[in-house]
């Protein structure tokens, strides 16, 4: 989406604080809608961070965060500690409700997870987690997905595996599988530890049997392997707001050694598109 | 070799810029904290890909404008039924979205030597001296809409120099502020 009647003396007086605050209020309300303007607005608070970091403004260099500053005690701690950074509730892998057909191998890790804390997520209420998916390889079409949202249709699973390739984060694509109608929209692209990488994205199937879930699948070779699936209850007038399962899944990834989500041009490189 | 405590110094010593940088980008001083706290955890779990030597600033600068993209993105993916874009037009970025290259393979500086040096003037005022625009506008004798549109040219102009491929710039390590 494009937001053509906001121009950039608008942006950069934002990022400066030079506006009003009312005018403010409805600007960063635009902002926080539009994921391109939103990186249009970050090109302006990165330039002056920059500037400010590179030559030495002086507002900053004298506050020092004491041991009382929570951020910088979890820091220290963690280093200390070496270990995970915050203790987080074992997740329970019983199925809810919303559960989704599981291909009997869940309880295992991925190989390429061994030995990690993978299983150290957030118990979230209501939602269904299928871990280490060993049949749910995108590719090559004879290995058919039939974990995913139910939906039993190779054709279908080529289709996601070719998006997972091409697709910017940030887009939504309408996928056609039999009676259904899914929609896909890649979230984002992370860099693991292994090098892998790997694509976080959602799945919604509309209808009469609506269902959405956040995934994780990971490339090896040329190959896309599901990694993680995280149901998101259905609640009354839509799917929730803050979804749990998108908050798992990014744990999941911070565990997997991802240092957040690639910026566009870095997808690009890490998709071999450029 | 930069030792696990060296690390965690050096992010800790970033945490006022980093907390300004992101109260920059959310407006809200809850919503900075969250987000630098995610971001903090992200570069811990990742510190084995900082390079020591390269800035601490920068490369938390890009963790935490990196996340709170992707937020608006989830945000905007769950809330309304987007457009439907085609599978592959992968090719169909508008410019601004190349703004997003390897800022810890360039100087700052360097980047700024390039600008004109009207652009660099203005740039110094109000980044780094922190020159309000109407104290910009009085000292430089321009009305404060030149100011503003070439503030916002100078900036452009840096983003994309800092995100030029490193075709010829390829030793153009950032250096750690002093």
């Amino acid at each position: 989406m494009s937001t053509p009647d906001i121009n950039d003396e608008m942006l950069v007086a934002l990022a400066d604080g030079e506006m009003g605050e009312v005018e403010a209020g409805k600007l960063r309300a635009q902002i926080e809608a539009d994921p391109e303007l939103a990186q249009r607005y970050a090109d302006f608070v990165e330039t002056r961070a920059l500037l400010s970091a590179s030559f030495g403004s002086a507002a900053d260099e004298q506050i020092v965060p004491s041991g009382t500053d929570p951020i910088a005690a979890m820091i220290l701690a963690s280093a200390n500690a070496q270990e995970p950074i915050r203790s987080r509730p074992q997740l329970k892998l019983a199925a809810s409700n919303e559960s989704v057909p599981a291909s009997g191998t869940q309880k295992t890790a991925p190989r390429h997870l061994s030995g990690r804390t993978w299983w150290q997520l957030p118990a979230a209420a209501a939602i269904a987690f299928v871990c280490g998916l060993a049949g749910a390889n995108l590719l090559p079409s004879t290995e058919t997905d039939r974990v995913i949202a139910g939906i039993d249709d190779p054709a279908f699973n080529i289709g996601i595996a070719e998006l997972l390739a091409k697709l910017p984060s940030g887009k939504t694509v309408e996928l056609a599988a039999g009676q259904q109608q899914t929609r896909l929209t890649m979230i984002a692209t992370h860099r693991v530890e292994n090098g892998e990488t790997c694509r976080e994205y959602r799945l919604e199937r509309t209808g009469a049997s609506r269902h959405s879930e956040i995934r994780v699948s990971c490339r090896h070779g040329e190959t896309w392997t599901t990694t993680l699936v995280a149901a998101e209850p259905a609640q009354d007038g839509g799917f929730a707001t803050a979804s749990a399962a998108a908050e798992t899944a990014e744990q999941f990834l911070a565990t997997l050694g991802s240092a957040g989500p690639l910026s566009d041009d870095d997808e690009k490189t890490a998709l071999g598109l450029k | 070799m930069t030792t696990p405590n060296d690390f965690a110094r050096e992010l800790v010593a970033s945490l006022p810029k980093l907390r300004r940088f992101a109260l920059s980008l959310t407006g809200r001083s809850a919503d900075a904290e969250d987000l630098v706290q995610s971001a903090c955890e992200r570069a811990l779990k990742a510190k084995d890909r900082y390079e020591p030597g390269t800035s601490m600033d920068a490369w938390m600068f890009r963790i935490i404008r990196n996340l709170w993209i992707d937020g608006i993105r989830k945000r905007a993916s769950q809330g309304r039924q987007q457009e439907i874009d085609s599978a592959f037009d992968v090719a169909g970025e508008d410019g601004r979205q190349v703004t997003e290259a390897r800022l810890t393979m360039m100087k700052v500086e360097q980047a700024m030597a390039e600008l004109s040096s009207d652009q660099q003037q203005l740039l110094s005022l109000i980044c780094v001296s922190e020159a309000s625009y109407q104290e910009a506008s009085e000292q430089l004798g321009i009305p404060i809409g030149t100011v503003m549109s070439r503030l916002a040219r100078a900036r452009a102009n840096l983003s994309k120099l800092l995100a030029a491929p490193p075709s010829g710039r390829k030793n153009m390590e950032m250096e750690r502020p002093a």
